[in-house]
């Protein structure tokens, strides 16, 4: 019942804030933060009552669930279920969705509205994070679509409706195939056992011939390469956050695109293993094209947003080669690195948008010689610019280094290949760091030092990110109880197919 | 007869006595009012002996008609929708005609042959339910003298309808030729061998032509968008709907058997004109700027995904397709209802047909641009609305013989339809450049909005809790 409370919480904020706030900003900030704040504190609860598990009863025991009957005649439940990784993606999700909420301020339209839509978005994410039954995963994967298209073209800025359409009509297609292979497996499995269920852990067990594994598992990858996104299916992901406004942007990159890497890592891998196996070395070539080709790209940009929107791409095809590594450390990796991204890009794009508040711009032509005028403010982003390029003794290190170390194992080329991407990293994070703070003072409309509140939230998510950079073990320990599902899952279908 | 026959076929009967009565009430007074009081009672009443005579067992009466659960759910289909009609386009027939108490008169014809149609079990029934619904239809589509569109969309359906009557009426003959029997059940049971004779092949592929043209599939969809644009409003949105529902029954009944020879062999049938219905349908929609021809196209589309639930045969079929049928009724009457509404009020009267006038719809009309954006998205398919679960549905049905092409195709072309009802969508919900007459406030009568509330209070519960349909579809399954 707890899930369920975590669950409704934020959309219920939501509404409250709906009706409440009307046109006042502070009151629709104080309900949507409080209905952020209380699952959040629920979740580190739930985390504090289970990390004392022995390793023995890891693998097996469910931190929460709850199942009632949805639509019984084909089998759908409102089944939710709990367990490290959900966990973790969970709690993300509210400490994202709290420091969106507590940037609300009066420059947004319509605030009741917007904290709405942002609580709807929130509760959409959640659901895939917290769905045990895969109709259930697809209707919250899908309904995640309409607050964020109504946030974008609500509250965007710029040619908003082009990327907002494109966004949709993008993920509309990944979605729609997936959505053929969740039936198909469905029906594959009633045709072959006589029950009719969505439960991923019952479909997992569904034998299939390799073929229509291989067929399925596309409709999956599909699906999360284009929310990720995987190159060439990332067209839609640099303007649609540009034109966003930055909370919209902050839940889009710390989040929305943290769904796919749960996908991967939850269905498409442990559901289909022999095709995952099959597929890999393509799936893992996207994945390295994307970390190198998108780091490329975010060189070239000037925009600080697109230069953070490109960047955030290239850390996302870490992800792939983890889930694609099969095996443990790589899984842990990716499931550290999908956190420690969260963190850091939420924390880059609360910087850029200080900056483009105090100077009016985001052009790094434009910016120059911050560090003179705002020196603190200077040296959290340069902390958060050194988190992205991967330094050691900060989260996003020990994410990626997992992830190549998995890599290596099977794919040692591929792994070679994507360490090049920590070059192309530091190339562009350097490069942010030195237009925009040091070299000569351009234009600059403003020049307090002042930005507290930003610099609040920045300096908590580095912080964080430093706690994980030491101390990786509480993360890695509550990733594990993934890991015994997953394989559990592998060896029941693997043992079917024999 | 005896009375379970009886009781079985009232409905039939107060449909078919209930033209004579309003055209009798014309004949001593022409008062709008009072036939449309008479026409919605009579229609009630009708509703009502369905409710009652549903959960009985299955009457057969004659050999012509079969009266059992299945028949009466799409009888009462029909005629919720063609209530939903009545109570829609009454402000609009007002405007438009100085004399639209014969619209009531037809459109009760109309509704007679569709559930008849429902009820047929023999290829005269069939026919002549057919023959009933188009010849009320042909009359409805040019009902408006002055409007010359009417007219001419009227002259083009008589035309290919007549044509599609004689394909099917040979048909019929050259399969009674061959099997000797015009029950459909034989048909549907025929074994192999006997239906191998190309005679038997020619007039079934003749009967399945004549069907693909009332349902406007792919290749037989030309008349499809110009009658929709032409005719009145309130018709096209009984064409849409109610008129299809009667064929669809038919179909289900005796072409989606599980084991039959007849219906394994339509597969390929099934799946190419399913996939170009799609294909066309929704690359059609993309170019239109004129709604009705939109949702036309769209509706075109609609059929072929609708199709895709006979490459299934059995139960998973007649879920599917009565499913699929109440979520397309549902969003389709509310998108045509909004329309409807604002029509006498725009443009001195002659409504908004441009996509280009929905331009901050939302704004000026929040009750029925809420409305229309809700049955856009189930038309789109979006989870939570009943579109969606009609598509989830007809998927399953594919995915049991693992038609994956067919399924490649309804994903891709679903997300052309996206494309343009999306463009809609915007255009409702941005805000308006300049003033414009659209603008101005309409306020529906209380019928037409309770009509329109219902349509899409129904679109969102079939989509969050679609247990209590899916166990009615259960109870009808004919197999």
């Amino acid at each position: 019942m707890i899930l369920v409370w975590i669950l409704v919480l934020p959309a219920a904020g939501g509404l409250a804030a709906y009706f409440a706030a009307g046109s006042n900003w502070r009151v629709a900030r104080a309900i949507l933060a409080a209905s952020m704040a209380a699952p959040l504190l629920l979740l580190v609860w739930l985390w504090g009552r289970h990390s004392g598990f022995s390793d023995a009863s890891r693998g097996t025991e469910w931190i929460g669930q709850f199942t009632i009957a949805w639509i019984p005649q084909r089998g759908i439940q409102f089944a939710l279920a709990m367990d490290g990784l959900a966990l973790l993606l969970s709690l993300l999700t509210c400490l994202v969705g709290l420091v969106v909420a507590l940037s609300l301020n009066g420059s947004h339209k319509l605030p009741g509205a917007y904290a709405l839509l942002l609580a709807l978005l929130t509760t959409a994410m959640l659901g895939v994070f917290l769905a045990s039954d895969l109709f259930l995963f697809f209707v919250s994967y899908e309904v995640m679509l309409l607050p964020a298209y109504a946030l974008l073209i609500g509250w965007g800025h710029g040619d908003t409706r082009r990327a907002a359409t494109r966004f949709f009509l993008f993920t509309q297609a990944g979605g729609l195939l997936m959505l053929v292979a969740i039936l198909g497996l469905h029906v594959a499995h009633y045709q072959a056992t006589g029950v009719q269920t969505f439960l991923y852990r019952e479909l997992s067990n569904t034998p299939l011939s390799p073929q229509v594994s291989l067929l399925f598992l596309t409709g999956f990858i599909l699906a999360f390469a284009v929310k990720l996104p995987l190159v060439p299916f990332h067209t839609w992901q640099p303007d649609t956050y540009a034109s966003a406004s930055a909370e919209t942007t902050i839940l889009f990159s710390a989040v929305m695109a943290k769904t796919a890497g749960y996908g991967l890592l939850r269905f498409a891998v442990p559901m289909f293993p022999g095709a995952a196996e099959t597929a890999a070395p393509g799936v893992m070539a996207l994945g390295v094209l994307t970390i190198l080709y998108a780091s490329w790209l975010a060189y070239g940009q000037t925009d600080l947003k697109r230069i953070v929107a490109y960047s955030s791409a290239g850390h996302l095809g870490y992800i792939v080669l983890g889930a694609f590594a099969m095996n443990d450390i790589g899984t842990r990796g990716a499931i550290v690195q999908m956190v420690c991204h969260g963190l850091s890009v939420t924390g880059l794009f609360i910087a850029v948008d200080v900056i483009e508040r105090r100077t009016g711009t985001r052009d790094i032509e434009q910016l120059g010689g911050l560090w003179k005028i705002s020196p603190r403010f200077g040296s959290l982003a340069l902390i958060l610019a050194l988190a992205t390029l991967g330094l050691p003794g900060l989260g996003n290190f020990v994410g990626e280094f997992l992830i190549l170390t998995g890599t290596y194992q099977h794919h040692p080329l591929g792994a070679a290949i994507a360490a090049f991407g920590a070059v192309l990293a530091a190339a562009y994070s350097l490069r942010i760091v030195q237009k925009v703070f040091f070299g000569p003072p351009k234009e600059v409309t403003e020049t307090s030092d002042s930005a507290a509140f930003p610099m609040t939230i920045c300096a908590v998510l580095i912080a964080a990110l430093v706690w994980i950079g030491f101390f990786p073990q509480p993360l890695l320990d509550a990733a594990r109880t993934v890991r015994a599902d997953r394989n559990e899952a592998l060896v029941a279908s693997a043992g079917e197919q024999q | 007869m005896n009375s379970a026959q009886f009781t079985a076929l009232a409905p039939l009967m107060v449909l078919t006595v209930a033209p004579i009565v309003v055209m009798l009430l014309i004949a001593v007074r022409r008062r709008h009012r009072v036939c449309l009081w008479a026409t919605l009672g009579l229609l009630a009443l009708t509703l009502a002996l369905i409710v009652r005579g549903s959960g009985k067992a299955p009457v057969a009466i004659t050999g012509l008609l079969l009266i059992d659960n299945f028949a009466l759910f799409y009888m009462a289909l029909t005629v919720s929708i063609t209530i939903g009609v009545v109570l829609l386009g009454l402000r609009y027939m007002a405007h438009e005609e100085s004399q639209p108490e014969e619209y009531y008169i037809l459109l009760l014809i109309a509704a007679g042959g569709a559930c008849a149609m429902a009820a047929s079990s023999h290829f005269a029934s069939f026919y002549l339910g057919l023959e009933i619904l188009s010849v009320a239809q042909y009359t409805l589509v040019s009902y408006v003298r002055r409007d010359r569109r009417g007219t001419e969309a009227g002259l083009k359906y008589v035309i290919l309808a007549a044509a599609s009557a004689a394909f099917l009426l040979f048909g019929m003959a050259l399969v009674y030729a061959e099997l000797g029997t015009m029950q459909f059940d034989a048909l549907a049971h025929a074994p192999a061998e006997q239906l191998q004779n190309k005679v038997v092949l020619l007039g079934a592929a003749m009967m399945f032509a004549a069907i693909g043209f009332k349902l406007s599939i792919v290749p037989f969809h030309l008349w499809t968008a110009d009658v929709y644009q032409g005719a009145p409003t309130p018709v096209t949105a009984f064409i849409a709907t109610a008129a299809k529902a009667g064929v669809f029954a038919v179909l289900v009944r005796y072409f989606a058997v599980e084991n039959s020879y007849v219906a394994h062999s339509l597969h390929l049938f099934v799946a190419i004109t399913a996939a170009a219905s799609m294909l066309a349908g929704n690359a059609l929609a993309l170019v239109q700027q004129n709604v009705k021809r939109l949702l036309a196209y769209s509706s075109i589309a609609h059929m072929g995904y609708l199709s895709v639930a006979f490459l299934a045969g059995g139960q998973m079929a007649n879920d599917a397709v009565a499913v699929y049928l109440a979520a397309y009724a549902a969003a389709t009457l509310g998108a045509f209802g909004v329309i409807i509404a604002v029509a006498p009020h725009i443009h001195g009267g002659e409504g908004m047909e441009r996509i280009e006038d929905y331009r901050g719809f939302f704004w000026a009309q929040p009750f029925l641009g809420t409305i229309f954006i809700i049955s856009l998205l189930s038309l789109m398919g979006i989870p939570l609305t009943a579109g969606f679960l009609g598509k989830v549905y007809v998927v399953i049905a594919g995915a049991k013989d693992a038609h994956w092409i067919v399924l490649g195709i309804l994903a891709l072309s679903s997300v052309m339809g996206v494309v343009y009802y999306l463009r809609l969508i915007l255009l409702v919900v941005s805000r308006p450049a300049v003033e414009r007459p659209s603008l101005v406030p309409i306020n529906p009568p209380l019928g037409a909005k309770s009509v329109l509330f219902l349509a899409s209070v129904v679109t969102l519960l079939l989509g969050v809790y679609p247990a209590p349909l899916l166990a009615i579809t259960r109870a009808i399954n004919p197999f």
